[in-house]
């Protein structure tokens, strides 16, 4: 069970966090109890593979960038008033180019998918695999490494997805995460880091001109003031 | 002394004895149900008054997800102990958590921004009366002070709170869901923990954007209609009009604070005894109505005809556009609830130049919904 979960891990990049679940000790009944409220990781497995399936199949899936995000239980009215409990799961998957969100709809139990919609400009949260890719490019920039030296082995990195509504910031449609800096004493305040995922940068600022700044003249802010 | 507290017992025991057997007061913590054997890892069942001959009472079901919270997965209420539950909700969730700063940056969905979990539930969670309904969520049965007085006689409130805690990276959300004795269902959103780094001291909003599929007694035949209370400072008359919501179709409207607007669901084909249809009131709780760039939050009330694939907020324009009827339909409401924060002093202090510690305290935002018509008489009476 576990080597086919971690498979697919390896295979499309799904989001495995060290969440708070993972450090406690779960019991069998617990584990049991679980798939009433989550998919299982075999099932988990199945739908990443049906919706990769169906995203090609529909020409959903560009050459650039793309992750399968999380898997989550579904329900359908439909489905219950012909008094069947199949077990539903929506798919969720991100396509850089686009800045597309996929939704799979997908009935597990006659492993059909039931539908496929994309959404532009969405929010979608992280997949593992960026947030490991933003935080190691975050760590390796020299202003983020230098001004995080004096808590090395002490600092605990957490990610946000930022979003910019505004179409004429640069950063629209990016993938951009916020990256926090955990300590034992609180949050370290300065660098304020965000990487922009979609444009491999990594941009830095610090707190005493962070946000103070409106550029004039224009309709809403934007994150240049984040270079 | 010992006189003194003898015949002071002995008017407290008058005075009970003279009140209904289920109003005297309960000390101690309030029990939960037993649950039935077998019964499943996500239903809680709920009767009320706990203690005594339950006169009315919940069945629910919950879900709990990374990225997704704590949610409703089905609410029946049944008004007398002989009869049949009635459902209520079908789903009922927070589907996003919108945090914009007021610079215009940075801008967080604090419930789909990372893959967020619950926190498992803590002994300080729990307090002296919660339990675990599972590792990630506290159930308990509260005691919300008076349900209804007159003179001498009155009747104590109590409730079973569903709540759990969502980790949105530095700060925590308390999701909490109340299902009241009198058919009630309260909806809340409390924002706490640290500011955000960097920008500690930057104003900003905690948006609730909620989705409710509302089911009356089953999903179809539900109609939306928006309340609003007319009056006007050069008349002494007022009224109380009941309007088709966006003309009976797919649509929005906003709160209107002298209109004390509201949302009335009711049930085109079930009826209490005295002929009226059943039905629920959506009481907003708010302090200000959020606006901000994005379409979504230009308006507080949307509702759309129910659509299995129809799950992100922010796409709610979008998916009234095609104006469907929500007049004796299958509706769903969205609702966004909003708390705005300014920093203080209480929120946290630097423990050196760079590390700012400490934790901004609770502050609540959310919604009733309330029965109207779905008792023929006043509950839990006398």
């Amino acid at each position: 069970m576990k080597s086919s979960w971690l498979s697919a891990i390896v295979a499309f990049g799904v989001l495995v966090s060290s969440t708070h679940a993972n450090a406690q000790q779960i019991s069998a009944a617990e584990q049991a109890a679980d798939a009433i409220f989550e998919p299982t990781a075999v099932e988990r497995v199945r739908a990443f593979a049906l919706s990769d399936q169906a995203i090609r199949e529909r020409n959903l899936r560009s050459s650039g960038l793309f992750y399968h995000i999380s898997a989550e239980l579904h329900r359908d009215k439909a489905l219950e008033a012909a008094g069947r409990s199949d077990r539903l799961v929506l798919v969720t998957s991100y396509r850089y180019e686009g800045d597309l969100t996929l939704l799979t709809f997908i009935n597990l139990t006659r492993g059909t998918v039931m539908k496929v919609e994309s959404v532009q400009h969405a929010p979608t949260h992280l997949s593992e695999a960026e947030y490991l890719i933003a935080r190691e490019k975050a760590l390796a920039h020299p202003q983020v490494a230098a001004k995080l030296a004096e808590f090395a082995g002490k600092v605990t990195v957490e990610a946000m997805v930022s979003r910019s509504p505004y179409n004429k910031d640069p950063l629209y449609g990016h993938r951009v995460v916020r990256l926090l800096f955990k300590v034992p004493q609180g949050y370290v305040v300065d660098p304020i880091v965000f990487v922009d995922l979609t444009a491999n940068q990594v941009m830095v600022d610090s707190p005493s001109h962070s946000h103070a700044k409106r550029a004039a003249g224009k309709a809403a802010p934007t994150h240049n003031q984040h270079r | 002394m010992k006189t003194l507290l003898a015949s002071t017992a002995a008017v407290m025991l008058a005075v009970l004895s003279s009140l209904p057997a289920a109003a005297q007061t309960v000390t101690g913590c309030l029990p939960l149900t037993p649950q039935p054997s077998g019964a499943p890892a996500d239903q809680i069942i709920q009767d009320f008054p706990a203690t005594g001959t339950a006169k009315t009472g919940w069945r629910i079901t919950y879900g709990r997800a990374v990225g997704k919270g704590l949610y409703i997965t089905g609410a029946y209420f049944r008004r007398t102990p002989t009869e049949p539950y009635i459902k209520v909700l079908n789903d009922a969730r927070l589907a996003d958590i919108f945090a914009p700063y007021d610079p215009g940056t940075p801008r967080y969905f604090d419930l789909t921004g990372f893959n967020f979990a619950l926190v498992p539930v803590q002994p300080v969670d729990l307090g002296p009366c919660g339990a675990r309904a599972d590792r990630f969520v506290v159930k308990e049965v509260r005691d919300r002070e008076m349900l209804w007085k007159d003179d001498t006689q009155g009747r104590r409130a109590q409730e079973l709170v569903v709540w759990s805690t969502l980790d949105a990276a530095n700060y925590n959300y308390i999701i909490r869901y109340g299902f009241q004795d009198d058919g009630t269902i309260t909806f809340r959103i409390g924002a706490t923990a640290y500011n955000l780094p960097g920008h500690e001291l930057v104003a900003h909003a905690h948006d609730g954007l909620w989705k409710i599929d509302i089911d009356l007694n089953g999903p179809d035949n539900d109609t939306v209609k928006v309340s609003r209370h007319l009056q006007s400072e050069s008349s002494y008359e007022a009224s109380n009009v009941l309007e088709p919501f966006s003309g009976g179709t797919e649509g929005y409207t906003d709160f209107v604070a002298d209109e004390y607007t509201e949302l009335n669901i009711t049930d085109e084909l079930t009826t209490n005894a005295n002929g009226n249809k059943i039905g629920y009131d959506l009481k907003p709780m708010r302090s200000g109505s959020p606006r901000h760039f994005e379409e979504f939050s230009h308006h507080d009330f949307w509702v759309t005809k129910y659509n299995s694939t129809e799950t992100i907020y922010t796409e709610v324009p979008n998916y009234v556009s095609n104006q469907e009827s929500v007049t004796n339909s299958d509706v769903v409401l969205w609702y966004q609830s909003s708390t705005y924060h300014v920093p203080r002093n209480e929120d946290g202090f630097y423990v050196t130049p760079n590390v700012w510690q400490g934790v901004a305290l609770v502050m609540w935002s959310g919604f009733d919904l309330k029965p109207r018509n779905f008792f023929s008489a006043t509950p839990l009476y006398p």
